[in-house]
């Protein structure tokens, strides 16, 4: 018995000594990108720290430790005298992770975020360093000039003092990675030859597959909002009040008391009351987050329910569950025209997403040595040469030339050199947020799903078309940025959107007759759980001049 | 009489200490190591509890912060929120005590008085399964099973005529209340039944042996034999257990709750989550959970006083 | 061998039966959604959200195993928590053991204040930052002993023991010893520890299945993913890969690990511990099979 468990243990350690082995050096594309000439090498070793998100999915290598964090030490840190190190940070759980990183003084060399809000609190609390602009454009100059190109100075100073450079976000104001499917053979059943285009149509479309017993649940799917983000664009007048707006336009807290919220909220209690949603919507909240099928997918994949939506890439897994189930099925991409009602919806309307992609500040225990390798990281990432590596891979193993001479990425591949999460991106963002292909068009048709019955290229592309439109029009507008750090936002965030979900099923779920006197009862109370106090805040930076201003028209 | 005369000879009970220490010295070693351990890892992060009486920026550490003294503590207690939330958390933490305590005890006995040696082993290690499911899958296959509409509990007693409208388990707060302790109960009482498991087998086979010649039937043995062999384990555990009425287990309540029922889901360590760490509200958090240990600790040896009246060991 | 044949001599009685159906109910409500979670593991990704794997699997294939078995950080993972573990129980029981049997003996001078001082910590936690910071001076950030010892002394396993040792250890045995000259240590090693094997393996599984359960501590004090645990990683696959407030402000799809491959993620992460148990048991049996045959 007891040689048993020695020889497990020998065996046990003998296992631990093979994994920990180092893996073969990564020897990678080589690259020589230009820099700029008056770089030089440091004299003494100069340690970085950069944040990576860590998503923890299957199949993937460590974030902090494979072939592409060697492949950049190796091309790029060796040669100027840098020790790039890579901080796993888990992307369910960044703040509290940051705030132990700072309270330990082993803040993040650079340190990056998508939401304004959090890295303006970061650079109000003192864990930022205010940084000179113009030394920042000497040592990363191809940078600097992508943010003047894309207009992003106007986001880099908060109190006054400019601390944040941004990334890209290519075509932020034509949200095209995210479309909504909805059942064409159910509409053409019930004689619809094309998705509605205007509220009465789809009223019109849902009502009569209702009745025509089409599927033997409710046609829709809704969830509890798992985000504060409340969909309002549409139901936003044209133009909309720019206080109103810097007041209550934000992913951060629901707008409840505002009148799009209500409009909104009232027409999913009309259409609650019609039987288009489940009775039990109100039980699945976070499902998804849990990466558990949510039910709204599951009634779709079963061929059950009308629409589903998400965000595309070359494979998406509901898509093709829904063909194997519905095999005769067809499908169609829906139209933001389906909400346009006169009075409700003046116009289709979309939310554009932030003119930036990270937002980047430096720690304020960086050094000024440290301060440049980060510039320089930045740099000689920014390089399209450096950037094509990193996002394609190696030639033959990764990727291969396709027909039109664009790269085709291979996802299945496992060797050591795969890319990481979506292309690398968690490297990457640093400069933008999503992998550009040529042009727009390349680049949607790089998202098209492939080896379904149906290709919906064409399709996307036209809703691409309606996009640019919208936007053309003047209708499509981001959220407002601060300038300063809202701190009742900090404060009430959590709690507000554990209300607002409370009440916004209530709101559906009641009585048309009832729902002017709860809407204004929990309006008020909302208001009173904090919600007021953010507002006055906002607009009072909004008075002072501390916030970004609407879009000329 | 010890005490009497220690205290007529204070040189004598001082000799008798130091020859009681000295016997002892291999065990004062023992001990020693353990509480240098506790002293390392657990009392010298004490004094970090100061940031709940700071507003506490993890940037400006704690020399950097300001001192606010008690008025964090004034903020939680006004909030009518928290004194919902501590209400919640004392009646359902007190309720899973009284319904979680007893059934792994009852389990443990069943589990003893089986005969059938396989299916005993069998049993044993499958009851303790559900200790390693996570709340997150336990509360997707409660949903398949509870929906007031479309779960399958519902449907079945729908079809089989037993009720027209389905039990609404998880959507009205009393019917959840229930479900969530029931749950509760399940989740934890095969690996709760371990321990008195293990106490069992320390009851000498010579009580039984002479209950058995005092022609005792089995039910007298469990009463006469079992229940007091493992008392002592049980009112260690109870003991313990009172210390943690005040805090619930955060997956548990996010994962089972829903918004219809957040009347009773709103307990401490929801509270916690919302209104501190989700905030980056550290002082906050810090604040409310040292209330909870006070409270808990307060209880705790009441009780092991209580105890000790009542001729048990206690736990000190 | 003797206890065996005296059982089955036995007739089971009425009561016995009744006892076998409330347990074989309870036994079904605790394996079936053990036997859905590995029936998922093994179908297909579109009978899984399409949520018609109930108890037997459907399209049957062992993908998404071989996909775990490949994957480098997962195996890993495991072969670390594995020996962590180990050493976690290692410390963590002869810690209890140093302090439980001390304060068992009610001669011993002091001992209500050593009790106190050690229970005190069982109910009073100095919170998330504090701890971080004590494991930042003393140098044990991203290293495994920031998993190891500071959960390594359980005051609640401590006091189980004590209960132990006090009520299942007659002080007259000791006594006895004492008077032939054994010393303190002696006594513990010879007498005690032999005669308290039942509690020994019980405390092996709570501390080893308490630290193969436990994740939170390692998404705060491991920055470095080769010393994370595999429950971390687990947990991270379920809980916080698909939320849609995180697309939101990425704007991007976050896509989330496929419901197939989780099952088999959590299968692959759980039987190791769950073989641990029958272990265990052999103790119990023991015991409970001496009082058996004498009732």
């Amino acid at each position: 018995m007891k040689k048993q468990t020695r020889w497990l243990a020998l065996a046990l350690m003998a296992a631990m000594l093979l994994s920990l082995a180092p893996m073969a050096i990564a020897e990678g594309p080589s690259v020589s990108p230009t820099l700029p000439a008056d770089w030089t090498a440091f004299e003494q070793r100069v340690k970085i720290t950069v944040p990576v998100y860590d998503r923890s999915k299957e199949g993937y290598p460590a974030v902090d430790d494979n072939y592409w964090t060697k492949w950049i030490q190796s091309e790029f840190g060796d040669k100027w005298n840098i020790d790039v190190q890579y901080v796993a940070i888990p992307r369910g759980d960044v703040m509290t992770k940051y705030s132990l990183l700072i309270a330990g003084g082993d803040t993040p060399t650079i340190m990056m975020e998508y939401d304004y809000p959090k890295v303006a609190q970061w650079a109000n609390d003192g864990a930022m360093q205010a940084i000179d602009i113009n030394e920042f454009a000497k040592v990363a100059p191809t940078y600097y000039q992508a943010m003047v190109d894309h207009n992003q100075l106007g986001y880099t100073d908060i109190n006054g003092e400019t601390y944040f450079v941004l990334s890209e976000r290519p075509y932020y104001d034509t949200p095209f990675t995210y479309y909504t499917f909805v059942r064409m053979d159910w509409l053409e059943q019930v004689g619809f030859t094309s998705v509605p285009k205007s509220y009465e149509e789809t009223q019109q479309a849902i009502n009569a597959i209702i009745a025509a017993g089409l599927t033997d649940i409710a046609p829709l799917p809704l969830a509890l909002p798992a985000s504060a983000y409340v969909e309002n664009f549409p139901f936003r007048d044209i133009p909309v009040d720019e206080a109103e707006w810097v007041q209550h336009s934000s992913l951060g807290t629901a707008s409840l008391g505002w009148y799009p919220t209500e409009r909104l909220l009232r027409r999913r209690n009309a259409e609650y009351n019609q039987g288009w949603y489940s009775k039990e919507f109100d039980l699945e909240a976070d499902m998804m987050g849990a990466g558990i099928a949510s039910q709204a997918m599951t009634d779709f994949i079963n061929g059950k329910s009308y629409r589903y939506s998400g965000y595309m890439s070359a494979s998406v897994d509901w898509l093709k569950a829904f063909y194997e189930q519905n095999p005769d099925a067809k499908l169609a991409i829906e139209s933001d025209y389906g909400l346009v009602e006169e009075g409700v919806v003046p116009a289709a309307q979309v939310r554009a997403d932030n003119p930036f992609g990270m937002i980047v500040g430096f720690s304020s225990l960086a050094t000024a040595d440290q301060l440049k390798a980060a510039w320089m990281l930045m740099e000689w990432m920014s390089q399209p040469e450096v950037l094509f590596v990193l996002e394609d891979g190696v030639e033959g193993v990764t990727y291969t030339i396709g027909e039109d001479g664009l790269p085709i990425v291979d996802g299945d591949y496992r060797g050591p050199e795969m890319l990481n999460h979506n292309m690398n991106i968690d490297m990457t963002c640093l400069v933008h947020a999503s992998k550009k292909v040529g042009t727009i068009e390349q680049t949607i048709a790089a998202l098209a799903p492939q080896g379904l019955p149906q290709d919906f290229l064409p399709e996307m592309l036209a809703k691409y078309g309606e996009l640019k439109d919208i936007a053309a029009e003047g209708n499509a507008y981001s959220d407002p940025i601060f300038a300063v750090a809202i701190d009742a936002e900090a404060e009430y965030t959590a709690p507000l959107l554990s209300l607002y979900q409370e009440y916004f099923a209530q709101l559906v779920k009641c009585d048309p007759a009832e729902f002017d006197a709860l809407y204004a009862e929990l309006s008020q109370a909302y208001l009173d759980a904090g919600y007021q106090e953010i507002i006055d805040e906002r607009l009072a930076a909004y008075e002072a001049g501390s916030t970004t201003k609407l879009p000329e028209r | 009489m010890v005490n009497i005369s220690r205290r007529a000879d204070p040189k004598r009970g001082l000799i008798r200490l130091v020859k009681d220490i000295r016997r002892d010295g291999q065990l004062y070693v023992l001990l020693l190591i353990a509480v240098a351990f506790v002293i390392l890892f657990k009392y010298a992060a004490y004094p970090g509890l100061r940031i709940a009486f700071m507003n506490y920026k993890p940037a400006r550490g704690y020399a950097g912060s300001e001192w606010v003294g008690f008025d964090i503590f004034a903020k939680v207690f006004s909030d009518k929120d928290f004194t919902r939330a501590l209400s919640n958390s004392l009646s359902f933490n007190f309720l899973d005590l009284a319904v979680g305590f007893p059934i792994p005890i009852l389990l443990a006995i069943l589990l003893n008085e089986l005969r059938l040696k396989k299916f005993k082993r069998i049993s044993q290690t499958i009851l303790y399964l559900p200790h390693f499911l996570s709340w997150v899958i336990i509360a997707s296959i409660a949903l398949t099973l509870f929906k007031p509409e479309t779960g399958l509990v519902n449907i079945l007693l729908r079809n089989a005529g037993v009720i027209d409208q389905g039990i609404p388990f998880l959507t009205e707060k009393w019917h959840w209340a229930v479900t969530y302790l029931l749950i509760g109960v399940w989740q934890g009482m095969g690996w709760g039944s371990i321990i008195y498991l293990a106490a069992i087998t320390g009851i000498s086979a010579e009580l039984y042996e002479a209950a058995t010649v005092d022609g005792a039937s089995r039910l007298r043995k469990i009463w006469h034999v079992t229940l007091p062999g493992i008392r002592p384990t049980m009112v260690t555990l109870l003991i313990m257990n009172l210390g943690r009425v005040m805090g619930s287990n955060f997956e548990r309540l996010d994962s089972l709750g829903n918004v219809q029922v957040k009347p009773f889901q709103y307990q401490l360590a929801i509270y916690i989550y919302e209104k501190g760490l989700a905030g980056g509200n550290f002082s906050r958090a810090t604040a409310v959970g040292l209330f909870q240990s006070l409270v808990g600790l307060l209880l705790v040896l009441a009780a092991d006083r209580v105890a000790k009246k009542l001729g048990e060991d206690g736990l000190i | 061998m003797t206890s065996t044949t005296q059982i089955s001599k036995r007739r089971a009685g009425m009561a016995d039966w009744i006892i076998v159906i409330i347990l074989t109910a309870l036994c079904l409500t605790c394996v079936l959604p053990f036997v859905h979670v590995a029936a998922k593991s093994i179908s297909s990704n579109t009978a899984v959200m399409a949520k018609s794997v109930a108890l037997w699997p459907k399209g049957i294939n062992i993908d998404a195993y071989r996909s775990i078995f490949r994957d480098g950080q997962l195996t890993h993972a495991m072969i670390y928590s594995v020996w962590m573990t180990i050493l976690f129980t290692v410390i963590g029981l002869a810690l209890t053991i140093c302090a439980a049997y001390p304060l068992s003996r009610k001669r011993l001078r002091g001992r209500s204040l050593f009790a106190l001082l050690l229970m005190f910590t069982l109910y009073f936690s100095a919170g998330l930052i504090p701890e971080y910071l004590l494991l930042k001076q003393l140098g044990l950030l991203n290293t495994m002993w920031a998993l190891v010892l500071p959960l390594a002394f359980s005051p609640y396993n401590m006091l189980i023991m004590k209960t132990f040792f006090q009520s299942g250890i007659p002080d007259s045995l000791e006594e006895a010893a004492f008077l032939d000259g054994a010393s303190n240590l002696t006594i513990l090693t010879r007498i005690v520890l032999p005669l308290s094997k039942p509690i020994i393996a019980t405390l092996c599984l709570f501390y080893a299945v308490g630290r193969w359960n436990a994740y939170a501590d390692a998404k705060y004090y491991i920055t470095r993913k080769a010393l994370q645990p595999i429950q971390y990683l687990l947990s991270n696959m379920i809980l916080s890969s698909g939320s849609d407030a995180i697309s939101m402000s990425e704007s991007a799809a976050v896509v989330s690990t496929p419901e197939v491959l989780q099952a088999a993620a959590i299968m692959f992460a759980t039987v190791p511990i769950l073989v641990l148990y029958p272990f265990v048991q052999k103790y119990f049996v023991q015991g409970v099979m001496i009082g058996a045959v004498k009732g």
